[in-house]
């Protein structure tokens, strides 16, 4: 995915070069941002399937492990109140603690993979309106004669090149998005 | 226990977890509480870092890009629609991405 927004990142810098501030150069760009957005939306999208079948994974395996420590825990209580009987209150209402805070635990496992699921298809369903954004914008540039003033006035960039460079940051950025959430993914499974 | 963050667990773990077959029954009700708790944070952090990325409103930015669209026809008007599109857009591109 990194070689792909690399090459989507110098194609930016070679329309820069290409024809700087000229319209062409505009319409140009904004049709190769458009095919940016379904790059990213789809790395996005495969982001968003990886984290909810890691999530679901992650949930399943801390849960087993609560459930078998906090089950083993019961041994040691029994044991406990063998040893010394008059303590034995004290030890039940210690278990039951620990039993209360597992369901809390697990509860909390089961909140934040929903969270996850939620906002990780949020992010995706923004990227999709941007891209929107972007088409309802190239039909404008396609049909006003627009150039850098346009650039300068729209997009609050001093030049074509200015906004590149903007792309360029936001591709790269996104590159180390999805770097950082492969991570993310893998230190979840491990 | 109840604010102990994912380090502080650790530590706390990493001192009694060597002890634990010479744990009384209490101590090790509190270690198994501690990973308990350690495993209930295991998708805190990726939860955090997607809560820590606002994403552009889709609904603002639809009515916004409609706006546009209709206001087609006047130069000016269409401009000022975009701008606001595009700020939209923009502003999420640079904190989303």
């Amino acid at each position: 995915m990194r070689c792909n927004f690399r090459t989507l990142a110098a194609a930016f810098v070679l329309v820069a070069l290409a024809g700087c501030g000229t319209p062409a150069a505009v319409r140009e760009l904004s049709q190769t941002q458009i095919a940016a957005y379904d790059t990213v939306i789809t790395a996005a999208m495969t982001h968003h399937e990886a984290l909810i079948a890691a999530a679901r994974l992650i949930v399943d395996d801390r849960k087993q492990r609560i459930d078998t420590r906090t089950k083993g825990l019961a041994d040691d209580a029994a044991e406990a109140i063998r040893r010394q009987p008059a303590s034995a209150k004290e030890t039940v209402l210690e278990y039951s603690n620990v039993v209360r805070d597992a369901e809390k635990d697990k509860a909390r496992l089961d909140r934040d993979a929903q969270e996850i699921g939620r906002l990780s298809n949020q992010l995706v369903a923004s990227l999709k309106e941007m891209k929107q954004a972007q088409l309802a914008l190239n039909a404008y540039l396609e049909q006003e004669a627009v150039g850098e003033s346009f650039v300068k006035s729209v997009l609050g960039q001093d030049s074509v090149a200015g906004f590149t460079q903007h792309v360029t940051d936001a591709i790269n950025r996104a590159a180390s998005l999805s770097e950082q959430l492969k991570s993310a993914i893998g230190a979840l499974k491990g | 226990m109840a604010d102990m963050s994912k380090e502080e667990l650790q530590q706390a773990i990493a001192k009694l977890e060597p002890l634990a077959d010479t744990l009384g029954f209490a101590d090790k009700a509190k270690l198994v509480r501690l990973q308990n708790k350690l495993d209930g944070m295991a998708l805190a952090e990726i939860a955090a870092k997607l809560q820590a990325m606002p994403t552009a409103d889709a609904d603002d930015l639809r009515s916004k890009v409609n706006a546009a669209q209709a206001a087609s026809n006047d130069r000016q008007a269409a401009a000022d629609a975009f701008n606001r599109v595009i700020g939209l857009a923009a502003r999420a591109l640079d904190i989303v991405l």
